[in-house]
């Protein structure tokens, strides 16, 4: 239970970023803003819930599950239809890809199986000098931090930014 | 599992996501400076002692290749222009794969707009000036930095087209200075 409390506790947290990113970003539409707002405050509750037992935990991390299954079904529809363009996931800019679609694919399945196991993914309590709370947020943060940039290392930059073939 | 095991399999999986980051971003940095390469390279193919058919004239000619993005070209050939006026002995024309408003227009200088020529030349300078043999070999490809030196060019290639027709062994306009700089 403790890998899966740090596997979706890194789904949430990557919610809660590229939430803000989106919000913080200055030329987005309403759509965008809307998405980065559900992102954020689901990724906030599902972060809430996985470190303070809650009756409502378990529709929460389905929540959470539900909204990266539908990221990966926007991205596998749009690399279904070549389109390269920007996956517009994460402030770093990549290509739609399959790596894309892998992490939001990974992030449902741990999100849905820490529903599932629901309470026994909840932390016990914030104290960090727990030795089980101290490997859970470290382990958390750096698989966060890592997924966050590995679209953009692995699929690469978007058609659009690479060089136009002119001299 | 205790806590020793999880923080074994959690440290691994880490590793494993910094392993796949880790080779992506490689993989990147390589082909940047692959293309890097590219563009700091003099030329992406040989010129030099290419046959270019669409360059043939049935005599020796000299090709000023421009560019519509390019400041120094519009007063190089105008200064072509006017020199093309006062030799009879090459053929002159310039080659550029859009006209540019600037550009002045010149009776002994046609332009020849032929994009898909340029992008298949691929020459790597902007101006430059070629020499092409009437089979349409290029003989000579040269940058130029100034209508000056266009001039001094001109001279030169003149120079080894008398040497070569009262048969001086000059080299003729087949072994100028710039002879390699296209490859």
């Amino acid at each position: 239970m403790i890998i899966l409390s740090a596997l979706a506790l890194a789904a949430a947290l990557l919610l809660v970023w590229t939430g803000i990113e989106h919000l913080r970003a200055p030329a987005t539409s309403a759509a965008s803003r809307a998405s980065g707002l559900l992102q954020s405050l689901l990724g906030v509750l599902a972060v809430v819930v996985m470190v303070h037992r809650a009756g409502t935990g378990p529709e929460v991390l389905l929540g959470q599950a539900a909204l990266y299954a539908s990221f990966a079904g926007v991205l596998a529809f749009r690399l279904a239809r070549a389109d390269r363009g920007d996956c517009r996931c994460t402030r770093i800019t990549a290509r739609v890809g399959p790596t894309g679609i892998v992490r939001a694919v990974a992030a449902a399945l741990v999100s849905a199986a820490a529903a599932a196991g629901y309470p026994g993914v909840v932390l016990p309590g914030v104290d960090v000098t727990d030795p089980r709370v101290a490997l859970v947020l470290a382990a958390a943060i750096t698989m966060g931090t890592v997924a966050y940039a590995l679209p953009a290392a692995l699929d690469g930059a978007p058609v659009a930014l690479r060089g136009g073939g002119g001299r | 599992m205790s806590i020793t095991d999880a923080a074994l399999v959690l440290a691994w999986l880490c590793l494993i996501l910094l392993a796949f980051a880790l080779s992506g971003v490689l993989r990147q940095v390589r082909g940047i400076q692959a293309e890097l390469a590219l563009l700091g390279a003099p030329g992406r193919g040989v010129l030099v002692g290419r046959t270019v058919p669409a360059l043939s004239t049935g005599t020796v000619s000299a090709v000023l290749v421009i560019d519509p993005g390019c400041s120094r070209c519009g007063p190089i050939f105008e200064e072509f222009g006017s020199v093309a006026a006062t030799r009879g002995s090459l053929h002159c024309c310039a080659l550029s794969f859009r006209r540019a408003e600037h550009w002045p227009g010149s009776d002994a200088v046609p332009l020849w707009i032929d994009g898909e020529l340029y992008a298949d030349l691929d020459v790597p300078w902007s101006p430059a000036l070629l020499v092409i043999a009437p089979d349409g070999t290029i003989l000579r490809a040269a940058p130029l930095r100034s209508p000056e030196d266009l001039r001094v060019q001109i001279q030169q290639i003149d120079a080894g087209l008398t040497g070569r027709s009262t048969g001086r062994s000059t080299g003729g306009p087949a072994s100028p200075p710039h002879a390699t700089a296209g490859s």
